[in-house]
């Protein structure tokens, strides 16, 4: 064993050395400004998200009859709802909540999509069939279909939200990791370091899975554009997070109602913060597919 | 006939992915929390009749029993029974069914048709402004929530332009829908000469098309653009362009009939994620659609439409997906099966 210790870098070496081996996709990056527009998107959006409450200016449930359905004013930038409340601060806590449910929902779908595809890809054999299967099941559903039976069966809520928007991205995660780990099987590392007498699990974890990421990291930015659409769809159709609290499809559902009858800030100033992050997230996302693959880049 | 056995086969492998899809929905149904029993029954029921409600409706028996009972039931068509409208869930879904598949075709034809010729275009003249307006156009697609584009054209198109009909249902208050033949609105009224009728369901369904296939126009184009790209750097559309054929034909002829494929692949992708798309389209515009129906129960909490509504979705789907596994293998000249 101690001889495969002395063939591992440290941690901090081997990610410095990935990093170096992707100077020149990360130099077409940064050249490329949709990409970095995509970037300065998502850094605001967290920011706002994160500081919410020192931004906003009212408290978010804050009820006040008084101001109900006013247009945008110097007073309330984004204009009031049907309640009174301000709806500048109901979009920046909004926006907390949908960033805490797409990230932890694409983090648990990698989590779990990522293991399970390396198990079906390094066993081979039986597991492989067994959960190849199960995903063809699960991939048989029209996505946001399955979300929407699930998230019913189970009550609506954030957590619910989460779990279900994560469980139909799972299958997309794992057959990227078992095509990955299935070809991994195949290169020269891994041959040496069975030869050097690496038990599964450090061949699995140690060689395979870093070498691995690049494909699984792109499909996680991907994924966090849909996790955001499917979030709040979800709520839009009021399975997602409980009625004071704000959450961007809510928001836009409350003011459906409303636009017939032309109070169009309801509905338009959560949905525009939405689109804003989701078009960061596919900008990136876009910028680092172009790059990383090879076919598409001239 | 040899076409005929490979779908033949095809057909026999459906069963085993339509009985993975019943599992799922028996197990939302009866094996995670959600008892329908709860749901039917005071909270302050007897610890009697709950028994009693459970022998009547079967709850006793052991798990694999129940998936029998409902399997038949599946296969009798029976999906359960909707509190909310005191009918069976199927008679609801099939009266629904037509005004859900008026709308996903109407949206599919139209993106279809000008989702492909701009992505040709785009690929065509690439890195110029076109290009770049369809690549904005359909990153744009992507980003915009489904619903946002509803409001966002109600807002303009009705409410300050007057050019639609308010957001509530398929036809107008005062015009009586036409004889139902297809269920169709646009086709019945056709089919009857009924010009009112058919004017008024036109103008009605105007903007949930364009909503759906605003989103489903940028995968199209996007697909197409990158299919063109990849044919185009092949090695016999650079000969077909050094033997000096015309430009037009080289486009056209060589390259879009090769670049073709995937899209029809991906239309059926693109079909089967536009059911969900259609859900929140149905609800933005009141559309008495299957969706609309299914969003409505889940507000009432009653649960078996909603099942009903994914089991059905999700049988559509795998079928459009069998229908377009088979239209690429009899289109494709290189694969012989």
């Amino acid at each position: 064993m101690a001889q495969i210790k002395t063939l591992q870098p440290s941690l901090f070496h081997s990610i410095k050395t990935a990093f170096k081996r992707y100077d020149f996709e990360f130099y077409l990056l940064r050249r490329n400004p949709l990409t970095m527009i995509g970037l300065v998107i998502i850094v605001i959006v967290i920011l706002l998200g994160v500081f919410a409450p020192t931004i906003a200016p009212y408290n978010p449930l804050d009820v006040a009859p008084a101001v109900r359905l006013q247009g945008p004013s110097t007073q309330h930038w984004m204009g009031t709802d049907d309640y009174g409340r301000d709806i500048l601060s109901r979009v920046l806590y909004a926006t907390r909540v949908d960033l805490s449910i797409a990230f932890s929902a694409v983090t648990l779908a990698a989590v779990i999509g990522v293991t399970l595809g390396a198990a079906a890809g390094f066993m081979r054999g039986g597991t492989d069939e067994v959960t190849m299967r199960l995903l063809d099941i699960v991939q048989a559903f029209p996505a946001f279909i399955l979300a929407m039976g699930l998230a019913v069966v189970l009550g609506s809520g954030q957590s619910t939200i989460v779990y279900v928007v994560a469980f139909i991205m799972i299958p997309v995660f794992a057959r990227l990791t078992r095509s990955e780990i299935l070809s991994a099987r195949e290169r020269g590392y891994t041959e040496v370091a069975r030869c050097m007498g690496a038990t599964n699990q450090e061949i699995v974890f140690k060689q395979m899975l870093p070498n691995c990421m690049t494909p699984i990291l792109v499909q996680y930015g991907l994924s966090m554009s849909y996790a955001f659409l499917d979030a709040a769809a979800l709520s839009f159709i009021g399975l997602g997070v409980h009625p004071p609290q704000a959450e961007w499809g809510s928001m836009v559902n409350q003011g459906v109602g409303f636009i017939a009858s032309g109070q169009w800030w309801m509905s338009f100033f959560p949905g525009l913060i939405m689109a804003i992050t989701i078009l960061g997230f596919n900008l990136i996302a876009d910028g680092f597919r172009d790059v990383f693959d090879p076919k598409l880049r001239n | 006939m040899r076409l005929l056995l490979f779908s033949l086969k095809r057909i026999i492998l459906l069963v085993p992915i339509l009985l993975g899809i019943s599992v799922v929905t028996f197990t939302m149904t009866h094996v995670l929390p959600g008892d329908p029993l709860y749901i039917l029954l005071s909270p302050y029921a007897k610890q009697e009749d709950i028994q009693a409600e459970k022998v009547r409706l079967g709850l006793d028996k052991p798990l694999y029993v129940q998936y029998g009972i409902y399997l038949e039931n599946l296969l009798h068509g029976d999906l359960g029974y909707a509190y909310r409208t005191r009918r069976p869930v199927t008679e609801d879904l099939k009266q629904r069914f037509p005004a859900t598949l008026e709308v996903t075709m109407l949206a599919l034809v139209l993106a279809t048709i000008i989702g492909i010729p701009l992505g040709v275009q785009s690929a065509v003249k690439k890195d110029s402004s076109s290009d770049h307006f369809v690549r904005i156009l359909s990153v744009g697609g992507v980003s915009l929530p489904i619903f946002l584009v509803g409001v966002i054209l109600v807002y303009f198109v009705y409410f300050k332009w007057h050019l639609a009909p308010p957001p509530m249902g398929r036809i107008a208050m005062n015009v009586p829908p036409p004889k139902t033949i297809t269920g169709l609105y646009l086709v019945d009224s056709l089919l009857t000469h009924n010009w009112t009728a058919f004017r008024s369901s036109a103008w009605y369904i105007m903007l949930p098309v364009f909503t759906l296939s605003f989103a489903m126009l940028a995968p199209i184009m996007r697909i197409t653009r990158n299919s063109m790209l990849e044919v185009m750097n092949t090695n016999y559309v650079r000969t077909a362009n050094a033997f000096g054929l015309p430009r037009q034909t080289v486009i056209y002829k060589d390259t879009l009939r090769n670049a073709l494929l995937p899209v029809i692949t991906s239309i059926g992708l693109i079909l089967g994620w536009s059911l969900g798309g259609e859900v929140l389209v149905e609800v933005v515009f009141s559309w008495p659609g299957m969706g609309n129906y299914a969003v409505n129960s889940i507000l009432n909490t009653d649960f078996a439409p909603v099942q009903g509504f994914v089991l059905v979705t999700a049988t559509i789907y795998v079928v459009i997906n069998l229908v377009v596994d088979l239209l690429y293998t009899a289109v494709d000249p290189r694969i012989t099966i």
